[in-house]
């Protein structure tokens, strides 16, 4: 592969190629830079590129491993991270005129462990406005830049689909992993509840938000996930749980293994043909493999997204009530609307919320012990993206729309706590991605990490490398 | 309240007591916004919560 080729690698085949000398930090740095000079135009995933600072970074990655010193998996390695995130010295906006000319004096404790483990930041990627989902950022799908590229980590999604980063972070509070993972084709895991710090990431909800990977493949997100994976004692959420070895557990496999499939609410009526399609012969596939698929219902999935829904409103609202009352105007419309409806939300109706989470989580416990389950299988969305202009994200009207569909199948896992991973499973007739969706137990992310590796073992769909076509006009 | 029974009038009395001022063009869409929110807390109702104490973190130790 020549230099200007090494983008094309993997995280796991570009950490193989520094630890062995084969090529250096800086001519993977400027390979993915020339990359993203190719794809910038097109799908615009950065907001902030650092450029000097990645240069300076790579220089002295290589200067350290000409000395014998390694770092970890990440050391060297070109990585993207979501602008939700505060980074040192480098404008933070969360994608909104209410941070204009925002510049952190401090990292985020993700960010921090990235730069311990001698990644190679390029720059920040472009997010919804604070993440909340309902504006539509400039960013486009690789795979047809007339599209939604998904949300709220659009540029995270993006820019590892189309390698201009081996992998980057990502915001998860009610699928904003999940849903750029399954809709750009590539792997994007949120974690359990406390499991990556959220220290120094602006908030949603406290008991919701959730820091994860979106890489190439189910390898390269173990590899991420044991770097930024741990207890930080500046994260109230954190809990102190030991972090396996992710990616030393994948070659275990999934024999025996028992995930659940609840059709009535996984497989409803909102569900496309082609995603039915791909996703049913992806879950025969893991049964091949030796997954035993379990046949369930799951009452308690249902109302989880009302009650999300709840939490999330107030929450965030709290955390902006400041911002709200001092620069309202500066929000874009339909998330002031959000952050107004937020605020209306009664006290007791939070708690009521509150209460039903915690009984309809025990019922998933039980449920997960009276089957015997490792965890559930699902297409990730019912959907494959959608051209821009028909995207609805509008949670104000009555009815199906892109969002509510996105809720429906990912919100449970925040609700819940418990971690979830989409990887790619085939692709529509009009060349888009779709995803499959694996659930675990609180703190198994091994658990579904096999599942995939497991998957890509045998399937090739997370192979498959974009070339976006170049836009006439971008919208920013 | 019911959901259908929200208007611009409900809007501006919970805007008033949440101590907010909402741009005109908003009220609208809050409406919608409002009536989901309540057919959302409303469904909830039929849950049986009887063992349930809400999820609230306290954790009273000093160190």
């Amino acid at each position: 592969m020549s230099d200007s080729q090494l983008w094309r690698l993997t995280l796991r085949q570009a950490a193989d190629g520094l630890a062995g000398r084969r090529f250096s930090s800086a001519e993977l740095l400027e390979s993915t830079l020339e990359r993203l000079d190719q794809t910038e135009p097109s799908v615009h995933a950065y907001v902030t590129l650092m450029e000097e600072s990645a240069r300076r970074d790579a220089v002295a990655a290589d200067d350290e491993l000409s000395r014998g010193a390694w770092r970890g998996p990440l050391h060297g390695i070109p990585v993207g991270v979501k602008d939700l995130l505060y980074t040192n010295g480098v404008a933070t906006q969360a994608g909104s005129r209410v941070l204009e000319g925002f510049v952190p004096d401090h990292d985020a404790t993700v960010v921090q462990r990235l730069k311990d483990g001698g990644a190679v930041i390029v720059g920040k990627t472009v997010t919804h406005e604070f993440a909340y989902g309902q504006d539509v950022p400039a960013t486009r799908n690789p795979w047809n830049t007339d599209c939604y590229p998904g949300g709220s980590s659009a540029g995270s999604g993006v820019s590892v689909a189309v390698g201009s980063a081996f992998g980057a972070i990502g915001t998860d509070t009610g699928g904003s992993i999940r849903v750029p993972a399954s809709v750009d084709g590539v792997v994007g895991l949120k974690p359990t509840y406390g499991r990556v710090s959220k220290y120094g990431v602006f908030p949603m909800s406290p008991t919701l938000d959730t820091v994860g990977p979106l890489t190439r493949t189910a390898e390269d997100c173990a590899l991420m996930l044991g770097v930024i994976a741990g207890h930080d004692a500046h994260d109230s959420g954190s809990i102190d749980e030991p972090v396996a070895d992710y990616a030393a557990e994948l070659p275990l496999g999934v024999g025996g293994l028992r995930l659940g499939v609840d059709r009535d609410f996984f497989f409803y009526s909102h569900v496309a043909p082609e995603v039915r399609t791909s996703t049913e012969l992806a879950i025969r596939q893991l049964a091949a493999l030796g997954v035993q698929i379990v046949e369930v219902r799951l009452p308690e999935l249902e109302p989880a997204a009302n009650v999300g829904m709840a939490v999330l409103l107030a929450d965030t609202s709290e955390w902006h009530r400041r911002l709200l009352r001092s620069q309202g105007a500066k929000y874009v419309p339909a998330t002031r609307i959000m952050l107004e409806l937020g605020e209306m939300v009664l006290g007791a109706q939070y708690v009521h919320a509150q209460r039903a989470r915690a009984a309809l989580r025990a019922r998933l416990r039980n449920s997960f012990a009276k089957y015997r389950l490792d965890g559930l299988v699902c297409p990730t969305l019912p959907n494959t993206t959608m051209p821009v202009e028909k995207l609805s994200v509008d949670l104000t009207g009555e009815g199906e729309t892109a969002l509510s569909s996105f809720l429906h199948h990912c919100f449970l896992g925040n609700v819940f706590g418990i971690p979830a991973l989409s990887f790619p499973c085939g692709f529509s007739s009009d060349g888009l991605p779709i995803g499959l969706q694996v659930y675990g137990r609180p703190f198994q992310e091994s658990v579904l990490l096999r599942v995939a590796h497991a998957y890509q073992q045998v399937s090739d769909w997370h192979t498959r490398r974009p070339e976006p076509a170049r836009r006439e006009t971008l919208v920013t | 309240m019911n959901a259908k029974e929200v208007g611009p009038d409900v809007v501006r009395t919970l805007a008033s007591v949440a101590g907010i001022t909402i741009p005109e063009e908003d009220i609208e869409p809050l409406v919608g916004a409002l009536r989901n929110h309540l057919a959302g807390m409303k469904a909830l109702e039929e849950l049986d919560l009887d063992e349930a104490d809400p999820i609230v973190t306290f954790d009273p130790r000093w160190e």
